[in-house]
């Protein structure tokens, strides 16, 4: 035990220090709903001005203490305030790229002016500094016993604060209602602006306090945040308190490791890779919706403009030209610069399907690319594979790795999942990078020889080039293909997707295993380029993986060019000569990612330029698609046997749902049969998307039964229930903004083709697109949209968005459909044509509709049978002359107590609930946008 | 009735609003004399939130123009809004779950007078005064709703804006809040625009009244006028 006590000593100074950042982090992460990938930057950033000041001016240490921490630190937040503020409006993705880039560019900076190796900091400054005293045989240093104290009083004088004062209160109240804040006279923007600032002082403290015990490393300061994220994520990203005591149990955890490292070689490294571990089991096993960050509008994306196919083509063979010729002129340049940018270029191109593509931000690139370039090493060199063999068998031993990382994409989303492949590419490289298996921890590391038939540089960059030609290819084709549009689909809205059909969990391990494929395709080529590979190439390092998220955040154009511009930004250092080159491109790099994430993503081709070049080469691809001609389409299709056989259709049984104590559909039983229009209706809160989506498989009843055609699909998936013939609509709209109309009817229908199956989400069949045109084009039809089909869907109006969700709804295979609120945002006339296009459907394809409506004189009009619903319950079924004369609707509707039934549920159902019924809905489809 | 001047409290002048790509208000003119209670009503998803939200300032109209007091507040933040004497109760429980029912008071306070405005609060609704260290979302429905009207007592309001009191409360505790609503209203002269489910309630308390369907105002008049309708065949017919 006494053996351990320094160690527990040594780990609550630094785990202290983590604590004060982890609260720092989680204050402004709660207040604002940006998450700070950048936390650690601040202070790096503060950390640096202390030295500068007080080792490089000789300031006195106390001046410069409170300059740093008490002036940089708070300017620092108002800066970070602006940023958070405009990002809350942008998509996920630019979310983390916009503070991700913050890393670069306080590294670049420090690195330019300090360089990269460790300068010692001596506490010397501190009272009695480096001198330590003994208390229960441990020897203590006073720095440590400073430290610990300055953290502890801090967090203590938060802890009041946030308890106490008026301003806690706002901080704590801003978290829960920023609305209400408002309504009640306090402006939440400036509540959050102080959280901000008094994050960003917390961030400076830190990186003060460590500055002594790490020395001055930019790239050590910049990813302390990471022991911040490990001890945040034992608060849930939510508590301060358990923050802060979350850095102690970081610290002294790491600390101990240490001290067993020492004794158990076969654990080396762990001790780095803690935080990590903790933060990938703390994001595993905590409840989805504890995770969910907060949600607001976010931007669009522009409509992506693909130039025509000539243009496309020429250009393509014109760069390729190009870079094919590259050796003849710059020779001495080839290796590594040339060479590297064409592997570059290949990760690009992994990276980007990921990130641009699927919207997934995945933060360990470098990572595949090591495990490639070992893989590459060990098939070649120690198994003897060929050469072309072993760089082919490098990429598939990376694809169980990809399928690994994908296991969280499945529970997490957006911001969390970028956090949990930082803290995955930073645990392979803290853990596994100087093990044997890996890059060894001798310093010359592995061989990676080249081909013998391609030794020359020029050969190996002819080669290398015959892989990025042949990568850019398949990556197009994927984006062009199926696996491309669902990919983008599951990005914008996998609840939809999901509910009709697509197995979006397979989606999403096929795109990160081919990722992980070629981007260790590329780290194995860029092994070519300088035959040695070692633990400490900055190509297979964590940094890099921000980097290069930071260079595909800057590149402009659709794929492949990106991949491209992105490559030839590695030749750059080539050019400018002198060392400070690749600082100074960190800088821009970090800077250009900020700015381009604040104003969401790159600006698209000018459309002055579109014209241009529509002009010279004819028309852009996008703009000539219009899937078949009304014409050619028959309307009416046959009606399958199931249908007239009398199908039962959808029935509910006994369906109750309880979230918490609270029961928001209490033993509802229902009919829903084909061939007819039923309505389901009922005040606000009375539980009608509750029971949608417990009929779509979207939440998880407590009791009852759902059958659809007579099969019981209780237990069934939501992709599986549509692929049963159970289509919807959404209350609030989900449409994939940033894909035309005609695609996004199309996914009605691919959606499902698409299936559950790994092949059928890749390759789609002719016959299968076929049909999807038909049913497309016929659907467009019949909502009368045809005129619509290649217009963007974020840029229509809502009545044209509802009647783009219905068309996609009767694109699909289904027999059901559940239509949640479709004329909500209609004016009269659409509402009235609305009624008749769902009347159509029923006549022509004999399917039946359940609809959930709050325009009475519609469902009045369409349903044929009604049922209504109040505080979760059924009070009253019939036809519609039934329900417009029953004075229980009225009572429910109206609230007039006329009604003796009504008012008993009323006094039965209300008393002692801690929530209405309708706040979980809301909650619940707050929780499905995110 | 201490406002009685000819300005009244509230006046939107032709207000478009909505979100996003929906416009769920169109060219709405409504009025709210100074001191007096209006009532509007109006089938689900008719838009009357998002009239009560454009007052206070949470959605921006497209066009038109909100008065508060004879002042032009369009372009004002609701924080700005609110310290004019404007309070929005909105619907949903206007209270913090998370926070304890002392410190949601505190909130809804003028900084300064935080121990008069307890003291205000559980005076109007004793219940309070037992419950001030427990978390408010632990509270039951009708005292949520009791904590959240509250703020319409910890300060000087001028107009009060009430949306869906009475949803998921039980008559008894509607009763409550119905009767707290009437008390403001004849000890202090507040104005009053009322939106609830409990049409004849609040058509009761009201002396004019509005009828809003699919955003737009399709009837108005008297309270009286409006109670000897069938407001059910309104909600019934598209017109």
């Amino acid at each position: 035990m006494s053996s351990i006590l320094p160690f527990i000593v040594a780990g609550i100074a630094f785990g202290s220090i983590y604590g004060l950042a982890a609260t720092g982090l989680v204050l402004t992460y709660k207040t604002s709903g940006i998450f700070n990938f950048g936390h650690g930057a601040l202070a790096t950033a503060a950390a640096y001005v202390f030295y500068w000041m007080h080792y490089d001016h000789g300031w006195d240490w106390k001046l410069s203490a409170v300059v740093s921490i008490l002036v940089v630190g708070p300017v620092l937040g108002l800066v970070m305030e602006r940023i958070a503020r405009v990002l809350a409006h942008q998509r996920t993705a630019w979310k983390v790229v916009g503070t991700v880039g913050l890393i670069l560019l306080v590294q670049g900076i420090g690195t330019l002016k300090y360089g990269s190796d460790t300068r010692a900091a001596r506490p010397t400054y501190l009272p009695s500094g480096d001198d330590f005293f003994r208390f229960a045989s441990v020897n203590i240093r006073y720095s440590q016993v400073t430290v610990s104290a300055i953290a502890l009083i801090v967090v203590i004088a938060l802890y009041v604060l946030f308890r106490f004062t008026r301003l806690g209160i706002a901080m704590r109240a801003v978290v829960d209602d920023p609305d209400l804040l408002d309504l009640q006279g306090i402006s939440p923007t400036r509540v959050r602006r102080t959280s901000w600032i008094i994050g960003a002082t917390l961030a400076s403290l830190s990186g003060v306090l460590i500055l002594p015990f790490l020395g001055l490393n930019a790239i050590t300061l910049t990813f302390l945040v990471v022991q911040t994220f490990g001890a945040a994520a034992i608060g849930a990203f939510a508590s301060i308190p358990l923050a802060f005591v979350g850095g102690l149990v970081v610290g002294v955890g790491e600390s101990i490791l240490t001290k067993y490292e020492i004794t158990y070689p076969t654990i080396a490294g762990l001790s780095k890779g803690l935080p990590f571990i903790i933060l990938i089991i703390v994001m595993l096993a905590t409840p989805k919706h504890k995770l969910a960050p907060p949600s607001a509008a976010e931007a669009r994306p522009a409509l992506e403009w693909r130039g025509p196919i000539s243009l496309r083509l020429g250009v393509g063979t014109a760069v390729f030209a190009v870079l094919a010729a590259v050796p003849f002129f710059t020779e001495s340049k080839l290796n590594p610069y040339w060479i590297t940018a064409l592997s570059v270029t290949l990760v690009m191109l992994s990276l980007g399907l990921l990130v641009r593509t699927a919207g997934i931000v995945s933060l360990c690139t470098a990572a595949f690319m090591a495990i490639g370039a070992v893989s590459f090493s060990q098939m070649h060199v120690d198994v003897g594979f060929p050469w072309f063999v072993a760089v082919l068998l490098a990429g598939l031993i990376a694809v169980p790795v990809g399928a690994l990382v994908a296991i969280p994409s499945i529970r997490l989303s957006g911001l969390f999942l970028a956090l949990a492949t930082l803290g995955f590419g930073l645990l392979i490289e803290r853990v596994f990078y100087r093990r044997s298996f890996m890059f060894t921890l001798l310093a010359e590391g592995r061989k990676a020889p080249r081909p013998s038939w391609a030794d020359s540089n020029r050969a190996y960059y002819w080669v290398v080039l015959a892989f990025v030609l042949a990568a850019v290819i398949v990556i197009a084709a994927i984006n062009r293909g199926r696996l491309g549009r669902i990919l983008a689909a599951t990005g914008e809205s996998p609840r939809a997707v999901s509910t009709l059909g697509l197995s979006v969990n397979t989606s999403r391990v096929i795109v990160f295993c081919i990722g992980a494929y070629i981007a260790a395709i590329g780290g194995a080529l860029q092994a070519g380029a300088t035959q040695q590979i070692s633990a400490e190439s900055i190509y297979y390092s964590s940094f890099n993986s921000i980097v290069l998220i930071a260079i595909l955040a800057l590149a402009p154009f659709r794929v492949p060019w990106y991949a491209i511009f992105a490559g030839v930004t590695q030749v750059i250092p080539a050019y400018i000569e002198g060392h400070n080159t690749v600082h100074v491109l960190t800088i821009i790099f970090g800077f250009f990612s900020i700015v381009i994430a604040l104003q969401g993503g790159p600006h698209g081709m000018p459309p002055k330029l579109q014209q241009f070049f529509e002009a010279k080469f004819g028309p852009s691809h996008l703009r000539t698609r219009r899937p078949v001609s009304p014409g050619e389409v028959d309307l009416r299709r046959p009606v399958p046997d199931v249908l007239t056989g009398g199908a039962p259709g959808l029935a509910i049984d006994e369906l109750t749902v309880r979230f918490g104590g609270l029961v928001a559909v209490h033993e509802v039983t229902l009919r829903a049969p084909v061939g007819r229009i039923t309505g389901l209706i009922g005040p606000n809160g009375a539980g009608k998307t509750t029971t949608f989506n417990s009929c779509s498989g979207l939440n998880r009843p407590t009791s009852g039964r759902v059958t659809l055609h007579g099969r019981d699909v209780s237990k069934t998936s939501a992709p599986g229930r549509a692929r049963q013939g159970l289509g919807r609509t959404f209350q609030i709209m989900e449409l994939c903004e940033s894909l035309t109309v005609a695609d996004n009817v199309a996914l009605g229908r691919e959606s499902s083709q698409a299936g559950a199956r790994v092949l059928s989400q890749v390759f789609a069949p002719r016959s299968d697109i076929e049909v999807r045109d038909l049913v497309t084009a016929e659907a467009l039809e019949l909502c009368g949209i045809t005129d619509l089909a290649s217009t963007q869907a974020g840029a229509l109006s809502t009545g044209q968005r509802r009647l783009v969700e219905l068309a996609r709804c009767l694109a699909g295979p289904f027999d059901i459909l559940l239509l949640d609120e479709p004329s909500s945002g209609l004016d009269h006339d659409e509402t009235a044509r609305f009624g008749e296009i769902l009347q159509s459907v029923v006549r022509e394809r004999g399917c039946g509709i359940l609809l959930v409506e709050h325009d009475m004189s519609l469902v009045m009009d369409v349903c044929k049978y009604i049922y209504v619903l109040d505080f979760g319950r059924l009070i009253f079924e019939g036809t519609s002359a039934e329900v417009a004369t029953s004075p229980d609707v009225q009572a429910a509707y109206l609230g007039t107590e006329t009604s003796h039934t009504a008012e008993l549920e009323r006094t039965h159902e209300s008393h002692e609930h801690a929530e209405p019924v309708d706040g979980n809905e809301q909650h619940e489809s707050k929780g499905a946008q995110s | 009735m201490s406002e009685s001047t000819s300005v009244p409290a509230l006046e939107l002048k032709g207000v478009t609003a909505g979100y996003e790509n929906t416009t769920i208000l169109r060219d709405v003119q409504l009025v709210v004399p100074a001191g007096s209670v209006v009532a509007l009503i109006g089938p689900n998803g008719a838009g009357k939130s998002t009239l009560l939200k454009t007052v206070s300032g949470l959605v921006k109209p497209t066009s038109g123009t909100v008065q508060l007091f004879g002042e032009d507040v369009t372009e004002l933040q609701p924080n700005r809004r609110a310290r004019k004497g404007l309070c929005h109760i909105p619907e949903g429980r206007g209270i913090y779950k998370r926070l304890t029912v002392r410190e949601n008071l505190l909130m809804q306070a003028d900084a300064g007078d935080e121990e008069g405005a307890i003291e205000r609060a559980t005076e109007a609704f004793p219940v309070l005064g037992k419950r001030l260290q427990q978390l408010a979302g632990t509270l039951s429905g009708g005292e949520q709703q009791m904590l959240s009207m509250a703020r319409t007592y910890t300060r000087d309001q001028r107009l009060i804006l009430v949306d869906e009191a009475s949803l998921g409360l039980a008559p008894i505790i509607v009763d409550a809040i119905f009767a707290f609503l009437h008390r403001i209203v004849a000890e202090k002269g507040t104005s009053l625009l009322i939106v609830d489910q409990f049409v004849h309630r609040a058509l009761d308390m009201a002396q004019t009244a509005y009828v809003l369907n699919r955003g737009e105002i399709t009837l108005w008049g008297t309270s009286e006028e409006l109670s000897n309708m069938d407001v059910f065949a309104e909600y019934l017919s598209s017109h």
